[in-house]
């Protein structure tokens, strides 16, 4: 009989087994454990609770009942003694091999079921942003890799020890390290419970589904070789398991392909190309808690005086399809020195850069491959000329950064969707720049609607490739680029133009949840309160709905940017018990008004920012539109809860003992920190200086700061500049420990 | 005491004991190291919250391991013995009553490596070494979750002994689900939460505090443990309906 | 002195197969009972009813007197058991196992009684291996030395002597027959030898019967003039074939039957002989 006839009959026959069926119910019932119990995918969307959370989740439960029934199935025959009957037949090694294969095949049937079985309620929930290709990735790039790899790694441990009791406990250890702290944040270890941070129901999930298939890559490599080596323990000819092992290896095809298999794991593990390598960044010692810690070095080059940048140009094709791109960008420079100078480009690690030409000529650069903070630096060294035209070539997509690498969050190009900006669109340069813009010409696909902070982006050139030509211009030379399917909207409320940019797919429930009308009516809030943001018709203020894998909001520029489960139903169901959808909207859009509208500032004080002014601001909107019950429960309690919270830390109450915390941990619990001091403790303080003078006076106070600035250092707002403004002095405004 | 000193010998000198001592030394290590170390629900790392919540975290494992003690009772060698050792003078019931000790004697061996590794974690890096109070959430937490699964795992064998495997991991999934306090076996949510509702007590730490809800639950935990172990140890088959499984070949 | 009455004896399974049908026999010590029949007779099945490990459906059994239901613990206390198939604990050491066997005896003394069976049962290099290293025929002589332990007074065996080579096969016969010259020793085998040279007493059984309860002289007297000698017979027509020769004239049967074919010489039976007739008049009836 040929090895195919062992699989036809080992997989006839395993389909008549009831344990097989058994497993195979068990495995579909287990996805409903994701719709309530088994819930990692945390981004609040719809596709995160509807299909990758029940994915996950059958995933894991389908990879332990098939890892048990890949047990069982080995070693029944040796259970039974009929290994005497089939040995003296055929050789164990071509059984173990049709056995796994019809195990691998039992999987498949039982993934394609579940995905037949769960399609319809998956398609009545999501609705019309249900994306077929997507639920399909689901389910046999999530789902399925994770029962195949479960099957493999059992029954290679199985070949290898031959007792059922230890497989199944290294089987065990095995899983517990993919679900352990030691593997959370890392994509290319979780073998069997891949991350995903969440879906997103509106832009690609393509990140998400390549750093899967890389991850699925690995494991099948090292799994496979692990396996083939395996194979080459089963006992035979009665011999233990060395014996065994040096009588099989004379098949030497089966050890060189282990080796390959191995080498090739090790390979895809060290050529990981979506993260970069940067460290984890601590700020001081100690974790700070109420105590200021020192601030940070900024991560860009020492800027190099003898450099004045004049302008920038890009001419930047986005090859959305291939998730990455081309293009040069050209420095207009001004050398003062008279001699030959080195300046350092700093861009995103993804990137390389081909060519860089000063003046036309080609000059020699160093890329220091030395990630730190999402960025490497290039060492460029330039001519001694007075003008200078540097033309920098580079290509590539922007890698994730280590911090975030648990969210997978960060800029990044896919089909339908591109968020660039800053080092993560071209390279920044270490020279002077005060009033430098950029400029470019950007080609996407025709589909995509760009919008860039800075003017309005303005098509071009249509082109006949399928493309389109955009022109930008960013006066302020940050360059921020976002593009999408998006509708546009004008909302009213202001005296500019404002703009509302949002999915198409969302539109229906964008208008269902009366989304325009909460920003508009934030918008004369805003507006009547602190008044107008100082943007034009040529130059609008924007707000963006982006995909969920960035989490949560930002501005950049005269662009305001707000994740797409500020929009969700669902991820508001789940995360925001008490607020309301329009409140959480409209803290985002009121801490924009102040991130845009003024600068606060204390070089003595870190702490005062306008996060805690527009905490505060967003309290006393909701408070007029929800009343003072509900202002009171969603905001103050929530500042006084996190305040206390971080006053109990055990390390912010001892900080001595923070030397003993990983780094890691560390710089987790600074960042945590920080927020809190500059939200949640500063917007107390801002609500106990309100208390003693008077909700109405702060509001005089505060719309008097934003539309004039400070006077202590004009035009930053400082933390005097508010007290003096109160009349109150810091003492008065010291918040108790113990809330 | 020789039958004791036996059954002590085969549930632990054996490579699958050793080998579950060492995973049981780094998953100890790691969670100290890794959760334990950042301090439950604000309180110190070695506050007997966070000494509470790391025991809980010890638990699947610790359980897992006496689930496996469990299934060595209805292996297929014990069974294939048994037909000799039923024939003895020796009380099957008093037999079973030692093995389910010797069982409860592996499973504080390997607690005492967990426990072990978080009292050296806290003297060596802490310096803290004042382990006299520890005794209380040892009791609370270790003592009703063994006798709980010990009983569960004795009937469970007797219905199939592979049950005692599909029950391996529904244990770690009962450490993540969340529970009332009186419900909470093995309580995690309890160490969570608790300290969170208390004043700070001096040295700016809750007391340690254990509502008389919790008490009760676990001591039901522990009472319906020794009752199905008591159970299905006592429990006689019936020996008319008895169909003893043979080897292919043996004669009726 | 024990006496084991065992009176209108049946067991049905739960399945419905009725293994034993009115089983009546006394057994007293001392004595070595060979039990034979084919496969499904009922032999494990009565084996099993003896030593408790069953409870009939039907009829008693009584030990000295008193029902054995009542009397469990007594008999074990007085029971040396090996049955057919058995498992041991293979992570112990020969004498750990004995040692933990005579410990589940309640025997006291027990060093010296793990050495006498070790001795009987030539286990002496081998007290201090792992059960796991030891051979098929070497496992069995550690069952048959667990059920030696404390003297019992009632041995069963259930086919003691598979995996053992000849040489063991007779010393083990002949220690059955010492332990039997003050015990009840109760041997079901399929080896005829092993029962006809020291068995004083056979029992055969078959359906759950007993076909015959005697002595192996009157069994095999039970089948002369039923045994004879063919030379190339063609077919085989109400005779049962108990040898078939090859020889430079042609191939010659040794058979058994009710009635001889015409040609065939009559012969002296062996047991074995008789025990095929037996079982064979036992199938013509039915």
């Amino acid at each position: 009989m040929s090895f195919f006839s062992y699989i036809k009959v080992e997989t006839s026959r395993i389909f008549q087994s009831k344990s097989t069926w058994l497993v195979m119910v068990l495995t579909l019932l287990c996805p409903l454990i994701g719709y309530s119990v088994h819930q990692t995918a945390v981004t609040a969307t719809t596709a995160s609770f509807v299909l990758a959370n029940p994915v996950l989740a059958g995933g894991l439960g389908g990879g332990i009942l098939f890892a048990l029934l890949a047990l069982y199935e080995f070693d029944r025959v040796y259970k039974y003694h009929t290994d005497a009957l089939t040995e003296s037949i055929t050789s164990p090694l071509l059984l173990g091999g049709a056995k796994l294969i019809s195990l691998l095949a039992a999987a498949l049937v039982t993934t394609v079921a579940a995905s037949v079985l769960y399609l319809p309620y998956t398609v009545y929930r999501m609705g019309v942003v249900f994306n077929f290709l997507e639920y399909l990735d689901c389910f046999f790039i999530l789902m399925l890799p994770s029962l195949w790899l479960s099957i493999l790694a059992t029954t290679a441990f199985y070949q290898m020890i031959r007792r059922v009791d230890l497989s199944f406990v290294l089987f065990a250890v095995f899983t517990f390290f993919s679900l352990s702290p030691w593997a959370e944040s890392e994509y290319i270890l979780r073998w069997i419970n891949p991350l995903v941070p969440g879906l997103s129901d509106d832009f690609s999930n393509g990140i998400i589904f390549r750093t899967a298939v890389y991850n699925r890559l690995f494991w099948l490599s090292i799994l496979s070789g692990i396996w083939f080596l395996g194979l080459l323990c089963v006992r035979n000819y009665r011999k233990g398991l060395f014996g065994s092992f040096t009588h099989n290896v004379r098949k030497a095809y089966l050890l060189e392909l282990s080796i390959a298999f191995l080498c090739f794991g090790v390979y895809l593990y060290h050529a990981e190309p979506y993260i970069d390598h940067s460290p984890a960044k601590i700020y001081g010692s100690g974790v700070g808690g109420t105590q200021t810690i020192v601030a940070m070095d900024s991560p860009y080059a020492e800027e190099n005086s003898n450099l004045t940048l004049v302008s920038t140009q890009l001419e930047t094709d986005i090859e959305a399809s291939r998730s990455r791109l081309k293009s040069t960008a050209v420095y207009q420079l001004k050398n003062s020195s008279g001699k030959p100078q080195e300046c350092i480009l700093q861009i995103n690690p993804g990137y390389t850069i081909d060519h860089i030409t000063a003046n036309g000529e080609a000059v020699s650069f160093t890329d220091k491959k030395n990630d730190h903070e999402h960025m490497k630096d290039i060492a460029v060294s330039l001519p001694s000329e007075e003008e200078i035209r540097l033309e920098v070539r580079y290509e590539g997509y922007p890698k994730i950064w280590s911090e975030t690498r648990r969210h997978l969050s960060g800029h990044k190009i896919e089909k339908d969707y591109v968020e660039l900006g800053g080092i993560h669109l071209r390279p920044v340069i270490n020279a002077s720049d005060e009033g430098a813009g950029v400029t470019g010409e950007i080609t996407l696909p025709s589909e995509l609607e760009l919008i860039s902070s800075g003017k309005t982006a303005q098509v071009i050139q249509v082109n006949t490739d399928g493309t389109k030509t955009w022109r930008i211009d960013d006066p302020s030379g940050s360059a921020s680029l976002f593009a999408g399917n998006y509708v546009k909207k004008e909302l009213s409320g202001s005296v500019a133009p404002i703009y509302f940019y949002y999915s198409q797919k969302h539109e229906n429930k964008m208008e269902k949840l009366e989304i325009e009308q909460i920003l508009e009516n934030t918008i004369t809030y805003c507006t009547n309160q602190f008044g107008p943001l100082g943007y034009t018709e040529v130059e609008p203020f924007s707000i963006l709905e982006t995909a969920g894998h960035m989490f949560g909001g930002g501005s950049s520029g005269n662009l305001n940017i707000m994740d797409e489960s500020h929009f969700s139903e669902d991820g508001f169901i789940n995360f925001h018990s008490g607020a309301t959808i329009a409140d959480s909207i409209s803290t985002e859009i009121i801490q924009t008004w102040w991130l845009q509208g003024a600068m606060v500032m204390d070089a003595e004080n870190s702490d005062w920012t306008n996060g805690g002014l527009s905490v505060y601001a967003a309290y006393r909107m909701a408070k007029e539109m929800y009343g003072e019950g509900y202002a009171i429960e969603n905001h103050v309690k929530e500042w006084e809860k996190a305040w206390s919270n971080m006053n109990r830390n055990f390390y912010v109450r001892h900080p001595e003992y923070a030397n003993i915390l990983p780094e890691k941990y560390i710089a987790d619990l600074q960042v945590e920190f920080s927020t809190i001091r500059t939200h949640a403790g500063m917007a107390l303080k801002v609500y106990k200086a309100a208390q003693l003078i008077g909700e109405d006076k702060m509001d005089a106070v505060l719309t008097e700061l934003y539309q004039n600035g400070g006077t202590e250092h004009p035009p930053f707002i400082t933390w005097h500049d508010f007290l003096n403004a109160c009349g109150l002095k810091e003492e008065e405004l010291n918040i108790d420990e113990a809330i | 005491m020789k039958l004791f000193k036996y059954e002590l010998r085969r549930n632990l000198c054996n490579k699958f004991f050793v080998g579950l001592l060492i995973i049981t030394f780094l998953y100890s290590y790691q969670v100290m190291g890794g959760e334990i170390v950042l301090g439950t629900a604000n309180t110190a790392p070695f506050s007997l919250w966070s000494f509470g919540m790391y025991l809980s975290r010890m638990l699947p494992i610790l359980l897992i391991t006496l689930l496996f003690f469990v299934s060595f009772l209805y292996s297929r060698q014990e069974q294939e013995v048994r037909r000799i050792t039923e024939t003895t003078p020796m009380d099957q019931k008093q037999l079973g009553l030692l093995r389910c000790c010797a069982i409860m004697v592996g499973f504080v061996c390997i607690s005492v490596v967990s426990v072990g590794v978080s009292l050296w974690f806290y003297a060596v890096n802490f310096r803290y070494t004042d382990f006299s109070h520890f005794l209380l959430p040892v009791l609370l937490t270790l003592i009703p979750a063994m006798l709980f699964f010990l009983g569960i795992g004795v009937i469970i064998g007797k219905i199939h002994p592979a049950f005692i495997y599909m029950l391996m991991p529904l244990v770690f999934l009962l450490g993540y689900l969340p529970m009332p306090n009186a419900l909470d076996l093995f309580g995690s949510s309890f160490f969570q939460k608790m300290p969170l509702s208390l004043p700070m007590g001096a040295g700016g730490e809750p007391a340690f505090t254990v509502p008389f809800s919790v008490w009760i639950g676990k001591t039901m935990y522990a009472a319906i443990g020794v009752f199905l172990i008591i159970w299905g140890v006592t429990c006689k088959s019936d020996k008319t309906q008895q169909t003893h499984k043979v080897k292919p070949g043996t004669s009726i | 002195m024990m006496n084991i009455s065992v009176q209108n004896l049946n067991m049905t399974y739960p399945t419905g197969k009725i293994a034993l049908r009115d089983i009546s026999l006394d057994i007293k010590s001392p004595n070595l009972i060979g039990l034979l029949g084919p496969n499904g007779a009922g032999k494990s099945t009565f084996m099993n009813l003896l030593t408790a490990g069953l409870l009939p459906t039907g009829g008693s059994i009584l030990l000295d007197g008193e029902p054995l239901v009542h009397k469990e613990k007594k008999l074990k206390s007085k029971l040396g058991y090996l049955p057919q198939s058995f498992g041991l604990y293979d992570e112990l050491t020969v004498w750990q196992f004995l040692d933990y066997m005579a410990a589940l005896k309640g025997i006291r003394d027990n060093k010296k009684d793990i050495e006498r069976v070790i001795q009987e049962t030539n286990l002496k290099d081998k007290r201090k291996a792992r059960i796991r290293t030891l051979s098929g025929g070497q496992r069995q002589r550690v069952g048959i030395a667990q059920a030696l332990l404390g003297n019992p007074e009632l041995l069963i065996f259930d086919e003691p002597t598979v995996g053992l080579d000849p040489e063991e096969r007779i010393s083990f016969r002949n220690l059955f027959s010492k332990n039997a010259q003050d015990k009840i020793v109760l041997l079901s085998t399929h080896i005829i030898e092993d029962v006809q040279s020291v068995c004083n007493r056979l029992i055969a059984i078959n359906h759950g019967k007993i076909l015959f309860d005697g002595t192996p002289e009157q069994l095999i007297l039970s089948a002369q003039g039923h045994v004879g000698l063919l030379e190339n017979q063609q077919e085989e027509q109400g005779f049962k074939v108990t040898a078939r020769v090859n020889t430079a004239n042609g191939v010659h049967y040794r058979i058994v039957a009710k009635q001889l074919p015409f040609g065939a010489q009559v012969v002296e039976p062996t047991l074995e002989d008789a025990y095929m007739y037996l079982i064979g008049k036992e199938g013509d009836k039915q």
